[in-house]
């Protein structure tokens, strides 16, 4: 099972992605960051989605260090694939133009790569441990 | 079969610089100016059931022009 996407102009890899929180579920379509230690969606969608407080975390952006709530979604996949994950630490904040940040509390789950020669993203489920 | 990514840019293509909305089979729920206007307009017509919704955001031609340097690594939790 894995997902292909083409980069857009900007060089960014967007995917459907479905957040499920106790009051309910939405699908998002998440900017893909390799380098966000967590997943990043608006506490307004965190609360109505009915997400798990978790606490609060420091986090260094490039305005500076800032603080920010934390939230465990306690479901989330790629939307329409096997490609899914209990208990993924989700951070509140508002990223103008960007519903979802689909950061390494997600990604560090499955395997991806970068088709140089295609521009595409691929996240695919990582492969059984062979056996010596 | 619905389309999602087609249903998401045709509503994406009218709807510049809006969050807006989709049930499950596509139709158009809501269309706001900001997220917690979306989701006042989906609980008005939820109430607290829960729910199952696309929700998007389509970015203006600024925005779209922008690059973009999206990184926000832990320094520790509190």
């Amino acid at each position: 099972m894995s997902v292909s996407v083409s980069i857009d102009e900007r060089g960014l890899a967007w995917l459907f992605v479905r957040v499920k929180g106790v009051k309910g579920s939405a699908v998002y379509r998440a900017c893909v960051d390799t380098g966000a230690t967590y997943c990043v969606l608006s506490e307004v969608d965190c609360v109505n989605l009915g997400l798990i407080r978790k606490g609060r975390v420091v986090l260094m952006t490039v305005k500076g260090e800032a603080t920010a709530k934390l939230f465990v979604a306690p479901w989330m996949a790629i939307e329409g694939t096997e490609l899914a994950k209990e208990n993924v630490e989700v951070v509140a904040k508002v990223v103008p133009g960007f519903p979802v940040i689909l950061g390494m509390s997600f990604l560090r789950h499955f395997n991806w790569s970068f088709d140089q020669e295609k521009q595409e993203f691929s996240i695919f489920k990582k492969s059984p441990a062979r056996s010596p | 079969m619905f389309s999602l990514l087609a249903r998401y840019d045709e509503v994406a293509r009218q709807n510049e610089g809006k969050w807006f909305a989709l049930s499950r089979d596509g139709e158009l729920l809501a269309v706001a100016s900001s997220q917690r206007r979306l989701w006042r307009r989906i609980r008005e017509r939820f109430g607290e059931k829960e729910v199952d919704v696309v929700i998007g955001y389509s970015q203006t031609k600024e925005e779209r022009e922008t690059a973009c340097l999206l990184v926000f690594p832990l320094m520790s939790a509190v």
